[in-house]
C-alpha cells in the first residue's frame, strides 16, 4: 500500500466517522452542552433559575465530616497587616476573629452590609462619633499552640493589634484618625478618634484586620509564617501551591461551632482542573463556575447547588488620562461612552450574565438595580451622535486619535469587551491598539498610574462607600487611578467622608454618582455575575454583594455544615 | 576519562557565569515593580512611604553590583536567597520541587521510550507498509498536538464521563507509591505522548541507515536470525542519536513543564519558575532559571559520557 493511499483512506474513514458523530450546528444541546439559545433565554431570567438566597432545608445542622475545596488563592504569608491578596485571608479568616464581622449565611441579605459582633459583644458610639466603647465575649481564649499556648484573650490583645495595624502595613489608613486606644478593664477597649469617621466601624469589620496576637510579631518580627488566632480552625498545614489543612478548635469561643471537623483546600490555578476536581467528586466547593452554560449544564445533577450573584457596579473601566488631553474634554468622554456598546458587551462576552451600571455599587444609593436608560443620555449606545460629538472634539475617522490601550485578562470578558469597544471606537475616530499584558507590567501602569493614554483597569473596591468616593475620584487619593480632577466631586467626597447621618450621606453620594454619569469620567465595562457551586451537602454557605465566595471569605467556614 | 570530565565542568563554570550575569540583569530590567505589584489589591493606600518603606525591608535599595556580588556569594555558598514574596528560603522552595518534576521528566521519558522505540523499529523494519504508515501518523499527531490540549481533554473529559481525575494533593513516591503513581501516570502519559513522536521518528531514521550498513548484511548472510540481526546488531547502534535526543529532551523536562504543571496541579519547578518571573521575585527567578542552567551543562557532559560507553569509536577519539 503507498503512503498516499494509506492517508485516503484515513481520510475518508475519519469522514464518515465524523458525520455520525459531530453535533448540529445550533438548536438543542446534546448532554454536555448548554446551547447558545438556552443560554440567551435564561439570561433572561438568571436571578430565578439561580436564587441568590435560596431556603436552606429544615434540618438541624449535624456535627462532623471535613470539607473538600479547589482554590485558586496560594498564600504568599500569613501576614494580614502586609497584603490584601485573597490567598492570605482565605486562611486568615479561618484561624482569626475579628472585633465585628459582616453578617453571613442564610439570614443575610445578598446586597446590604450588616455588621455584627464577633470578638465583640456589642459596641456603642458617642453621639458625636469621636468615642467608640467595645465591650469583648468573655470566656475567649487563645488556640493552644505555641507560642500562645490556649492564653486567655483580653482588651491588651486588642490595642496591641490595632497599634500595630496602625504602625505598619497597609492598613495604617484606617487607624490614621484614631487618637488613642485604651482598654480600662480585661473586657472593654475604648477608641477615641481625632475626628469623626464613617469609615472606622466598616474597616475593622473588614476580613482584611483579624486580632493576631503579640507574641508571634514580637518573636517572629512579623506574621508571615504562623498564624495561630482565636477563630474557630486551627491551621494544621500550609503547603505552597499545593493545599491548606485545618482542624477545628476544640476551645472556640463560640459555644457549638464550628460543625465541622476541618478542611482541605487544595491549591489550584487553572478552572479545568477545577471543575474536574469537582465533577470527579474530590471537592465539593469551587469558587465560581466558570460560564452561564456551565452553571445551565450543572443544575440538572440534583447534587449541585448553584446561586447566581448579579453585580452591583460595572467592572473593568475603559480609562483614560484625565490629565492629558483630549481625555480631559468632557464631550471626547461622552463621544466614546456613546460609541460604548455595553448591552452587546453583554450578551456576547458574559452571557448576558451580568450588570450594566456605574462604579458605584447601587445597593449604597438605590434601593434595586437602575436600568441602562436611567442612567443619561452618554451611557445610551448612538453611534450617529458620538461621531458628531467627537467632530466636536475635534477627531474624526478620517483624523482619528490613536493610542495604545493594555488589559489584564483578569477573565475573558474583558479582552472580549475591549475587542467590541475597539470596532465602534474606530467608526468615530478613536483607533485603539489593545495589548494584552502580563500581571506586573500591566498592574505597575495602572497601580502606578503611569499608563500613557487609556487603560482597561479596575479599581479599589472595598466594603465601605469612602473607597468607591474619596477613593477611586479624589484629587488627592493614591488610589485615584486615572487622574480625576474635579473640584466639585473633591469638595462632595470631603463633605461625605465627615457625614454622620447616613440618610445624607447616602444623598451625597447620589449626588457624586450623578456628577460622574454626567462627567464621564471613567467608561464602564458590564460587571460580570458570578455562578457559584456547591454539592448540595454544604450548608449554610451563601454568597452576595460583600460575601464572596469560600475561599475570599472564609470567615463563612464558621458556621458550614456537612448535610453527609 | 576522568581528566575530560574534569575538563569539562571547568569549561562549563564560564557558561554559568554568563548565565547568573544574564538573568540577573534580565529579570530587573523587565518592565514592572515588584513593589508596587505586591500592594496591588490595597484598599487605597498605596503611597510613595509604603513604596519606599518595602524597599528598603526586601533589600531592593542596594546597587546593582552589590546585590549581584552578594547573590553569587551566597550561590557560592549554597544560599540561594529570600523569596521577595513569601520570606521563605528559596532553596528550601526549590529543593520541594525538584523530585517532583525529575519523577515527572523520568516517566515521561519511560513512558516514550516504551512507546517510541518499539514503534520506531517496527516501523523501519516493515517500511512502506501499514506497519509504518501507522506509527508515523501518530508521530505527526503526537508532534502536532500541543500538551496542554492533550492534558485539557485528558482532564476534562474523565471527569465527565467517569467521575474521575486523578487524586488530588501531591503524595511523595516514598510515603504513598501507589497514588503517587496514580497522580503521575497521566502526566508523564501526556508529556510522553509528545516526547515518544519525535523519539519515534529519530528511532526509524536511524533505524534505517543502520540496516543499510554493512556489518547488517553480514550479519544477515551469517544466518542469524532477524530478530537477533535487528536487537543485537543494528538498534543498540540506532540508539545511540536517540540517546543523545532524549537527554536533552529530559533537561528540557525537567524544568520546562509550566503547563502540565498548573494544569494538573502539581507544584514542580517549571511551576515555581513561571510564577517567580510573574511576580519579579528576583531571588527565586535566579535560583530557578541557575537550576536549569546547571541540569543542562550536567546532562549534556552525562550524554557526552554516556556516548563515549556505547560507541567505542568516540572513546579512543
Amino acid at each position: 500500500m503507498s503512503y498516499r493511499t494509506f492517508l485516503i483512506s484515513l481520510a475518508t474513514i475519519s469522514a464518515l466517522l465524523w458525520s455520525a458523530c459531530a453535533p448540529a450546528a445550533e438548536g438543542p444541546s446534546k448532554e454536555g452542552v448548554a446551547s447558545k439559545e438556552e443560554v440567551a433565554q435564561a439570561a433572561k431570567n438568571f436571578q430565578d433559575l439561580f436564587p441568590i438566597n435560596p431556603p436552606e432545608p429544615a434540618k438541624k445542622p449535624k456535627y462532623g465530616g471535613t470539607l473538600y475545596g479547589a482554590s485558586s488563592y496560594d498564600p504568599a504569608h500569613l501576614d494580614p497587616r502586609l497584603s490584601s491578596a485573597g490567598g492570605v485571608f482565605q486562611i486568615t479568616n479561618m484561624v482569626y476573629n475579628k472585633m465585628l464581622k459582616y453578617k453571613h449565611g442564610p439570614e443575610f441579605h445578598p446586597f446590604n452590609l450588616e455588621i455584627i459582633p464577633d470578638l465583640a459583644k456589642s459596641w456603642e458610639v458617642s453621639k458625636d462619633g469621636l468615642n467608640y466603647t467595645f465591650k469583648l465575649n468573655e470566656g475567649v481564649k487563645w488556640q493552644n499552640l505555641s507560642p500562645v499556648n490556649g492564653r486567655s484573650f483580653t482588651s491588651e490583645d486588642v490595642k496591641y493589634a490595632w497599634e500595630a495595624y496602625a504602625k505598619e502595613g497597609l492598613e495604617k489608613g484606617t487607624f490614621a484618625d484614631v487618637d488613642k486606644i485604651e482598654t480600662p478593664d480585661p473586657l472593654t477597649v475604648t477608641v477615641a478618634l481625632k475626628q469623626p469617621s464613617n469609615l472606622f466601624l466598616n474597616r475593622i469589620a473588614s476580613p482584611y484586620i483579624p486580632i493576631f496576637p503579640k507574641e508571634i510579631l514580637e518573636q517572629d518580627g512579623d506574621l508571615k509564617k504562623r498564624a495561630v488566632g482565636t477563630g474557630p480552625y486551627i491551621l494544621k498545614e500550609l503547603t505552597k501551591k499545593e493545599k491548606i489543612v485545618v482542624e477545628k478548635n476544640p476551645n472556640y469561643f463560640k459555644k457549638g461551632y464550628p460543625y465541622i471537623d476541618g478542611a482541605v483546600f487544595y491549591i489550584m490555578e487553572d478552572i479545568a482542573t477545577k471543575m474536574a476536581a469537582y465533577n470527579s467528586r474530590q471537592v465539593d466547593v469551587v469558587n465560581y463556575l466558570p460560564s452561564a452554560a456551565d452553571a445551565l449544564e450543572m443544575k440538572k445533577a440534583a447534587e449541585n447547588e448553584i446561586r447566581y450573584v448579579p453585580p452591583t457596579s460595572g467592572s473593568q473601566v475603559f480609562a483614560m488620562r484625565l490629565d492629558k488631553a483630549p481625555f480631559n474634554d468632557v464631550r471626547f468622554r461622552r463621544a466614546v461612552s456613546m460609541a460604548t456598546n455595553r448591552q452587546a458587551m453583554l450578551d456576547t462576552c458574559y452571557e448576558g450574565a451580568g450588570y450594566i451600571g456605574p462604579s458605584l455599587p447601587w445597593s449604597f444609593v438605590l434601593d434595586k438595580a437602575p436600568k441602562l436608560e436611567e442612567l443619561g443620555p452618554w451611557w445610551q449606545y448612538n453611534l450617529e451622535a458620538a461621531k458628531k460629538l467627537m467632530a466636536e472634539a475635534g477627531y474624526t475617522p478620517e483624523k482619528p486619535l490613536k493610542v495604545t490601550m493594555p488589559y489584564y485578562p483578569y477573565n475573558e470578558g474583558i479582552g472580549c469587551s475591549a475587542a467590541i469597544a475597539q470596532e465602534d471606537w474606530k467608526k468615530i475616530g478613536l483607533e485603539t491598539d489593545v495589548q494584552r499584558m502580563d500581571y506586573t507590567t500591566y498592574n505597575n501602569q495602572l497601580i502606578g498610574r503611569t499608563f500613557d493614554t487609556m487603560i482597561v483597569g479596575w479599581q479599589v473596591a472595598g466594603q465601605e462607600l469612602d473607597t468607591f468616593l474619596y477613593g477611586q475620584m479624589h484629587s488627592k487619593s493614591p488610589a485615584n487611578r486615572f487622574h480625576i480632577n474635579d473640584p466639585v466631586i473633591d469638595q462632595l467626597t470631603e463633605q461625605q467622608r465627615r457625614e454622620l447621618d447616613p440618610v445624607k450621606r447616602k444623598a451625597i453620594a447620589k449626588q457624586i454618582s450623578d456628577r460622574d454619569l454626567d462627567q464621564v469620567f471613567r467608561i464602564m465595562q458590564p460587571g460580570a455575575g458570578s455562578f457559584y457551586v456547591n454539592r448540595n451537602t454544604v450548608r449554610n454557605y451563601r454568597n452576595g454583594q460583600w460575601v464572596s465566595h469560600l475561599f475570599y471569605s472564609s470567615y463563612q467556614m464558621e458556621i458550614l455544615w456537612l448535610d453527609k | 576519562m576522568y581528566r575530560y570530565i574534569i575538563r569539562r565542568l571547568l569549561l562549563s563554570l564560564p557558561v554559568l557565569v554568563g548565565v547568573s550575569i544574564v538573568v540577573f540583569s534580565l529579570i530587573r530590567f523587565l518592565p514592572g515593580d515588584v513593589i508596587v505589584s505586591m500592594v496591588a489589591q490595597a484598599e487605597g493606600s498605596v503611597t510613595e512611604e509604603i513604596k519606599e518603606s518595602y524597599k528598603k525591608k526586601l533589600g531592593l535599595d542596594k546597587p546593582y553590583h552589590e546585590a549581584y556580588a552578594t547573590w553569587v556569594w551566597g550561590l557560592v555558598r549554597g544560599d540561594l536567597g529570600t523569596s521577595l514574596w513569601t520570606g521563605d528560603p528559596v532553596r528550601t522552595e526549590l529543593a520541594r520541587r525538584i523530585p517532583i518534576s525529575a519523577e515527572l521528566a523520568i516517566l515521561a521519558v519511560v513512558f516514550a521510550l516504551v512507546i517510541a522505540i518499539p514503534l520506531g523499529v517496527l516501523s523501519a523494519t516493515k517500511q512502506d507498509s501499514f506497519w509504518d504508515y501507522a506509527p508515523r501518523l501518530f508521530s505527526i499527531g503526537g508532534l502536532s498536538m500541543p500538551d496542554f490540549w492533550i492534558g485539557t481533554l485528558v482532564i476534562v473529559f474523565p471527569a465527565i464521563w467517569w467521575r474521575w481525575s486523578a487524586p488530588l494533593g501531591y503524595s511523595p513516591f516514598l510515603d504513598d507509591p501507589v497514588r503517587n503513581l496514580q497522580q503521575f501516570w497521566v502526566p508523564a502519559a501526556v508529556l510522553g505522548v509528545r516526547l515518544s513522536a519525535s523519539t519515534m521518528r529519530m528511532t526509524r531514521s536511524a533505524m534505517l541507515e543502520v540496516m543499510r550498513e554493512d556489518y547488517v548484511r553480514t550479519a544477515r548472510s551469517k544466518g542469524l536470525t532477524e530478530r537477533v540481526v535487528i536487537y543485537r546488531h543494528a538498534l543498540r547502534n540506532a540508539l545511540i542519536p536517540v540517546i543523545t535526543i532524549v537527554g536533552t529532551q529530559f533537561s528540557r523536562l525537567l524544568g520546562g513543564t509550566v503547563v502540565i504543571e498548573i494544569l494538573f496541579a502539581l507544584p514542580g519547578v517549571g511551576r515555581f519558575t513561571l510564577d517567580a518571573i510573574l511576580k519579579r521575585d528576583y531571588p527565586s527567578v535566579q535560583a530557578g532559571v541557575m537550576f536549569l542552567a546547571t541540569v543542562m551543562v550536567i546532562m549534556n557532559l552525562v550524554v557526552d559520557i554516556f556516548y563515549s560507553y556505547v560507541d567505542p569509536r568516540i572513546r579512543h577519539q
